[in-house]
């Protein structure tokens, strides 16, 4: 804990002694402190993000995060624990009861793995979009399918790294008080790939691509727990078969009207259109 | 954190990531409620416009109703480009919009074609207030950063406003039970636009 104190100390030195009576009421109180003070801290200067006037404040956000990071390192060992986060704890030079941060525990620490990853497809993706869109247009682009296949895959192969102890961490982010964190980072993951797809879709289409794409990455992630094979080429085999199954939803950017009307209506729409061709009311 | 990247579309040869704005989480959340409501109701105007047509297509009053309904389909045409630019998710009530706007425009337009004015009339003043309300909202915040939107909004509440004063013109306050059934759509359309905002 001192060295929590001592980084954390800076912003509010007097009201640390408050802060010692219980171990998680402590980190909690803690977290308020730094919270309060980045709210007045904002109102003061405004808008100046600039950073030179941050040296001597410590942002909660980045501090929990460097521990979870750190405590990726032990999940092999220790599993998606409260051990594994206070282990990274040690590991960033905190006290172990820092893990008191985290309330939801194993389950902070899987969604904060499956965000981080979300983060760094989307910011190697989007590089790459970019610096296609800046070369010259000679070169050719990869089809949509191409370019959705690949983003799963290599999606699906930074969670092969925890291949062991990923059904645990499923487990942890199905529990009431993770699910709707992980259903969000879920969504996030598949309208960052349709959004660097080129998606442009502005109708049900964007619901039944997104779901798809969902059905089809919850789907390789199941099937890569039990890849047994090496590099996982079985699991980047398995999803080039979902998206042929799949071939015409997915690949196309422009789905026809009618067919995810269909899909997602349950024929509400077609039906609606029959009735005004009956009335005779359908304009031409 | 959203980053928008403009290319520069004015010349070709110098594809280039121009310049970028970022919102913050918050920034982002009320950009997402506004043009996902914008878009619905310009979805949902489309339809009653189509509706009103249904059934008084053949009449004299049509080009009039023809006119609005392009003024529209243009609005519809900006909020579906802007959906993904600005990574907005589209309402999920989209097919409930398309046959309850089809409804209210055919069924207005029975009462004849005061009916219909009526029904443009209150529409339309409840669509320019919430437009008005948007801007307010927009200003308040940073009219620098929102330029973009706050361009198309005004430009979308003046031609909104100006259909309103065409349903005036054309006898709308003539239609049967003209306060009480304007006053009906309005609460309607109110409604609507608490929905639309959320789901």
């Amino acid at each position: 804990m001192p060295t929590l104190y001592k980084t954390i100390g800076c912003i509010c030195r007097k009201s640390l002694h408050v802060a010692t009576k219980s171990q998680t009421k402590n980190s909690a109180y803690l977290q308020q402190i730094v919270e309060n003070s980045h709210s007045d801290y904002n109102t003061e200067h405004g808008n100046h993000n600039d950073g030179s006037h941050c040296d001597n404040h410590i942002d909660v956000n980045s501090v929990k995060s460097s521990i979870l990071d750190q405590a990726l390192l032990h999940v092999a060992e220790l599993g998606w624990s409260e051990q594994a986060i206070a282990a990274g704890a040690k590991g960033c030079g905190y006290s172990s009861s820092a893990s008191g941060m985290f309330p939801r525990k194993g389950a902070d620490l899987a969604l904060h793995f499956y965000q981080s990853s979300n983060k760094s497809l989307f910011d190697s993706l989007q590089a790459e979009v970019q610096e296609r869109a800046l070369r010259d247009d000679d070169t050719p682009k990869p089809s949509v399918q191409a370019f959705i296949m690949d983003a799963v895959d290599r999606r699906i192969r930074m969670t092969a790294v925890y291949q062991s102890t990923w059904p645990q961490a499923m487990g942890l982010m199905t529990h009431p008080n993770a699910a709707g964190d992980a259903f969000t980072n879920l969504g996030q993951l598949v309208d960052d790939i349709w959004y660097l797809a080129g998606d442009k879709s502005h109708d049900m289409s964007w619901y039944a691509k997104r779901a798809e794409l969902a059905f089809i990455y919850k789907t390789a992630e199941l099937f890569m727990l039990q890849d047994k094979s090496e590099d996982f080429t079985e699991t980047s085999k398995f999803i080039e078969r979902r998206f042929e199954d799949l071939g015409v939803v997915v690949t196309t950017l422009s789905l026809s009207k009618d067919f995810t009307a269909g899909f997602l209506n349950g024929g509400m729409q077609s039906m609606w259109t029959i009735a005004k061709n009956m009335a005779g009311v359908y304009p031409r | 954190m959203l980053t928008l990247g403009y290319r520069n579309t004015l010349n070709p040869l110098k594809k280039r990531w121009l310049s970028q704005i970022t919102f913050t989480d918050k920034e982002k959340a009320i950009i997402d409620r506004m043009i996902r409501v914008d878009h619905a109701g310009e979805f949902g105007a489309n339809t009653i416009y189509q509706g009103q047509l249904a059934v008084l297509g053949k009449t004299p009053v049509a080009p009039v109703i023809e006119h609005m309904w392009e003024q529209e389909k243009e609005h519809l045409d900006i909020f579906n480009k802007l959906i993904p630019k600005y990574r907005v998710r589209p309402t999920a009530l989209l097919p409930i919009w398309n046959v309850a706007g089809w409804v209210l425009g055919a069924s207005t337009a029975m009462l004849g074609k005061e009916g219909a004015m009526a029904c443009t009339v209150a529409v339309e003043s409840v669509i320019g207030e919430h437009y008005n309300d948007q801007i307010r909202e927009l200003v308040a915040i940073n009219p620098d950063k929102y330029k973009e939107l706050l361009e198309i909004i005004t430009k979308c509440r003046d031609e909104e406003l100006e259909h309103h004063d065409t349903g005036l013109e054309h006898d709308a306050e003539q239609a049967p039970f003209y306060k009480s059934l304007t006053e009906f759509i309005k609460v309607g359309c109110k409604g609507a636009i608490w929905i639309a905002e959320r789901v």
